[in-house]
């Protein structure tokens, strides 16, 4: 009784954090770039990856991480920006997983940024392959920078909103 | 209490090494830009990749002002201008334009990439048998 409470509560939440990270990153696409280096943007969606990863672990993280990607996918991008950003999107999970289970759920911008400074590069050894471009690796610099300015703000962003939410939700 | 003191510390120490790293990367990355900066000005070949392959190669100093029309294997159109042997993405079918707001090529050495359309175009300093730019080689 006690066991199939929390999972159907375990599976509400989730779903509320997906259609949080969806709804994150729909806003976020409103926004206009200002850098024009395709590849940089805030990802705050990684705020709701980062509070998933901390409370829930990587299978359930990898998840919210998968529904927001198709529902993007599906209404707004295409099947190339799917590519980007699930390759993307999938190193930068797995490699918050490993160092914040190194640092055992604490300093989580720390995580952020790495986590970041993945994503980037998973995204430029995709553009890599799809163009056909070995240049395009010149960006890395920029993205590399872009990536710790935007994966401090985000994981600051994920300590505040982690506080205010009230614990027994997780529970 | 000795055991939380003790592994706090072991923590501190874990995340100062991150932070080391993230540091290294960044000290990296801010030079490399800087460098990069320095060598823009003397762009004088263009080349032009759709699709992954060369389109074409053009000798900026030579050149004309003009604008190539350039369509890709989906069908996208991509105009690429040339204006006193200075190069840029003219305009672009491509949803986000971010290779048209790039700008010219000879503000950094920066290849003019719209990755929806697969049109890149690469400025170097001499012309080569590959299509004249400044890799030792590119392979497809």
């Amino acid at each position: 009784m006690t066991r199939s409470h929390t999972n159907t509560k375990r599976l509400a939440v989730l779903g509320l954090f997906a259609a949080l990270a969806f709804g994150i990153y729909a806003l976020e696409s409103l926004i206009p770039n200002p850098i024009p280096i395709p590849g940089i943007k805030l990802g705050l969606a990684n705020i709701i990856s980062l509070i998933v990863l901390k409370k829930y672990g990587l299978r359930d993280s990898s998840l919210v991480l998968t529904v927001r990607l198709l529902l993007s996918a599906l209404l707004f991008g295409s099947l190339m920006s799917l590519l980007y950003s699930a390759v993307g999107g999938f190193l930068c999970i797995f490699g918050e997983y490993l160092i914040n289970r190194f640092l055992h759920g604490k300093f989580l911008p720390v995580t952020a940024i790495l986590g970041a400074i993945l994503h980037n590069a998973g995204q430029i050894a995709v553009a890599m392959i799809i163009t056909g471009t070995p240049g395009v690796i010149i960006y890395a610099p920029y993205l590399a920078v872009a990536g710790i300015i935007t994966g401090l703000l985000t994981g600051l962003l994920a300590v505040m909103v982690l506080k205010l939410i009230p614990g027994e939700l997780f529970s | 209490m000795n055991d939380t003191d003790a592994k706090n510390k072991t923590l501190t120490k874990r995340a100062i090494i991150l932070i080391i790293l993230i540091g290294v990367i960044m000290t990296l990355s801010v030079i490399f830009i800087i460098i990069s900066g320095r060598y823009s000005s003397d762009r004088k070949t263009a080349t032009i990749y759709v699709d992954g392959s060369v389109y074409m190669t053009i000798d900026l100093l030579s050149s004309d002002d003009t604008i190539i029309e350039v369509t890709n294997s989906k069908g996208n159109i991509n105009h690429i201008q040339i204006k006193d042997h200075n190069i840029r993405m003219l305009d672009s079918d491509c949803k986000n334009g971010l290779c048209v707001s790039q700008g010219w090529a000879d503000n950094s050495l920066v290849p003019i990439v719209c990755l929806p359309n697969n049109v890149v175009i690469i400025t170097g300093s001499k012309i080569t048998e590959n299509g004249g730019n400044e890799y030792d080689a590119i392979s497809y």
